[in-house]
């Protein structure tokens, strides 16, 4: 009988230190975390492939009721969807590109302990971070420049990003001098090195950059409504925000909701749904594989910046 | 003596000679450098600076049409006539309210959820709820918001719970009460993840060793987190907490922008919004310039304050 206690006893006390009342309150609250994330993503994802009947009745709660992908049929025919679909890939392949070469262009210089005049430069290029024209002056000076209502508008403004450029200024300079001092003795100058040395060196913090970059191309709504009149131009965010949100172009509603091929969409919430997934789907897919390099950038920004 | 001091004036001239001719070719090394740098700082110039030259429009009577040179000054008037206006206290009660209430609440949450999952000793449990948290990061605040017009619809999940449960339906963005709630919510959804990983690493780098100090001294879980942990990522909050000061008269105007429409305007207008309905929607470009250049000279401002403060009581500062 002792014995008995006592080994109930001790299995109590394994399991009490294995998990406490805390560790449950402390676990439940962090799935509840997780739910309250991830529940308006699945949600969308099973209205934009349920059947309309459900959807109208709100019967679809969680999971998808009566699969099927006319939504998806429909999105792909449309002209107009498929147009801002492209430029979205466009905006975001061309743009990080071009802001991902700039960045390295003024962080590598600028991790190099004996250029000259090296702190004035940084703290022109921090300087930005603290304070700013402002709204209205950055407009006029993109109005001015003839960067109105055309891809140019979207693709060239404000290029270099100080917070990502002192994230991999600070990646460049975590490499050894030694390697550009020996590079230099077999007379290589500064492009070169940077080029074929510094760049292919520095891959996790490019991928860092790379990803910053590209996340806030894809999802840029805010600029693209007030630069892109013309709606041939329109990425899908600004799709997005005149379907579910404002109607800014009411034409533009109305072409949209008259279907692709002739017909009218069949089920407004399941085709708004599929527009708001096909949006979300590019970094979404992206972001799992990517989240190493993503928690590093954020805490060199936060540090160095 | 004299002899001395000559030859010492000497010594100094020569080395000055020297440290110009050594800065010189400095420079002259630096060439190919600066010339990559070129474009990059080219734009920063065009695209950040530029702006702030722009900034003179506010004593300006603008127009796009005599330009920036060619527009009548007329001093601070936008100023006075937008601290006479109604909207000024208007923008100003909303600012303060929306920002304060996502400072109390939007500020600790990160902090705590950082705290929670440093208590979790299941290492994939762990590894999944942060990787899920920081999702909404990579979504746009366009379909976040897009998604709570589809939430709260007439037909919308909240309203079908509503009146299952035998209330009737609210039209949630249309009522202003509601407003604050609803962006309060949304910040959390779209931040909590992201805002929490710079505690997550700034816990991570605590000393290892202090807590198994602590546990000899049996301490239990609670005085560890009061007396290691939170110590330990002091500075990273208090940083955090000044760049927040900063920010206390701009709020997510984005979102606000998204959120808000002709019936709740009233509560949701702030000095951000102002300015961008003002000069880009109305083309009011001078009286919206000088609201904008309120809003970031006071940011500004606050940060300095916010710094300076902590740096007297807190012995920790950003610069």
């Amino acid at each position: 009988m002792s014995q008995s206690n006592l080994q109930k006893r001790s299995g109590v006390r394994r399991l009490g230190k294995r998990f406490t009342v805390t560790d449950i309150i402390i676990a439940l609250c962090l799935l509840f975390v997780a739910a309250a994330t991830l529940y308006p993503v699945i949600y969308m994802v099973s209205v934009s492939i349920s059947d309309a009947r459900y959807v109208e009745r709100s019967e679809v709660w969680l999971w998808p009721r009566g699969i099927n992908f006319n939504a998806y049929l429909v999105v792909a025919r449309h002209e107009m969807l498929l147009r801002a679909y492209g430029n979205s890939f466009f905006y975001l392949f061309v743009r990080t590109t071009y802001q991902v070469i700039m960045t390295v262009l003024l962080a590598y210089p600028l991790s190099r302990s004996w250029c000259a005049g090296r702190k004035t430069i940084t703290f022109f290029a921090a300087f930005t971070m603290w304070f700013s024209g402002g709204l209205i002056p950055y407009f006029l000076v993109l109005f001015s420049l003839g960067l109105f209502n055309n891809y140019a508008a979207i693709l060239i403004p404000s290029a270099v990003s100080v917070w990502n450029m002192i994230i991999l200024r600070t990646g460049f300079s975590q490499l050894p001098d030694s390697i550009e001092e020996s590079a230099k003795i077999d007379g290589a100058n500064d492009a070169t090195i940077m080029i074929r040395l510094f760049v292919p060196m520095s891959k996790p913090v490019l991928a860092t950059v790379t990803l910053f970059y590209a996340v806030a191309n894809w999802n840029s709504w805010f600029w693209p409504s007030i630069l892109l009149r013309n709606h041939r131009l329109w990425p899908m965010t600004l799709v997005v925000r005149n379907l579910l949100i404002e109607l800014t172009d009411p034409t533009f509603n109305r072409e949209i909701m008259g279907g692709g091929v002739g017909g009218t969409v069949p089920n407004p919430v399941s085709f708004r749904a599929a527009i708001v997934v096909m949006t979300m789907l590019p970094m979404l897919i992206l972001y799992p594989f990517i989240q190493r390099y993503f928690v590093k950038g954020i805490t060199i920004g936060s540090i160095k910046g | 003596m004299r002899r001395n001091t000559d030859a010492l004036a000497v010594d100094h001239r020569a080395a000055a000679v020297k440290r110009k001719e050594r800065r010189r070719a400095r420079f002259k090394r630096s060439r190919l450098l600066y010339a990559l740098m070129f474009l990059p700082l080219l734009d920063i110039l065009i695209f950040h600076y530029l702006p702030m030259v722009g900034i003179v429009i506010a004593f300006q009577d603008f127009s796009v049409g005599k330009g920036l040179f060619g527009s009548p000054w007329v001093g601070l008037r936008w100023f006075r006539e937008f601290f006479q206006s109604t909207y000024f206290t208007e923008a100003l009660s909303n600012t303060l309210r929306i920002s304060l209430t996502t400072l109390v609440v939007n500020f600790p949450l990160p902090i705590i959820f950082a705290l929670m999952l440093n208590e979790v000793k299941n290492k994939r449990f762990k590894r999944s709820v942060q990787t899920i948290s920081y999702m909404p990061y990579f979504i746009s605040t366009v379909i976040v918001i897009g998604i709570v017009h589809i939430f709260l619809a007439e037909n919308g999940i909240f309203n079908v719970l509503r009146r299952i449960i035998g209330r009737e339906t609210l039209i949630y963005l249309q009522r202003r009460e509601m407003f604050l709630p609803i962006y309060i919510v949304v910040g959390i959804w779209q931040s909590l993840g992201f805002s929490a990983v710079i505690y997550i690493a700034a816990i991570a780098g605590v000393n290892y060793e202090l807590y198994e100090a602590a546990a000899i001294d049996g301490c239990g879980r609670w005085r560890k987190m009061w007396h290691i942990t939170l110590p330990g990522i002091r500075p990273t909050i208090i940083i955090l907490l000044i760049m927040r000061m900063g920010g206390i008269v701009s709020v997510d105007f984005t979102r606000i922008i998204l959120l808000a429409n002709d019936l709740t305007w009233r509560v949701a207008e702030t000095f951000q919004t102002y300015s961008y309905k003002r000069g880009l929607l109305e083309a009011n470009y001078s009286s919206a310039s000088a609201v904008g250049l309120m809003t970031s000279l006071v940011g500004f401002i606050m940060v300095i304050v916010a710094n300076a403060i902590s740096r007297r009581f807190a012995d920790d500062s950003l610069f």
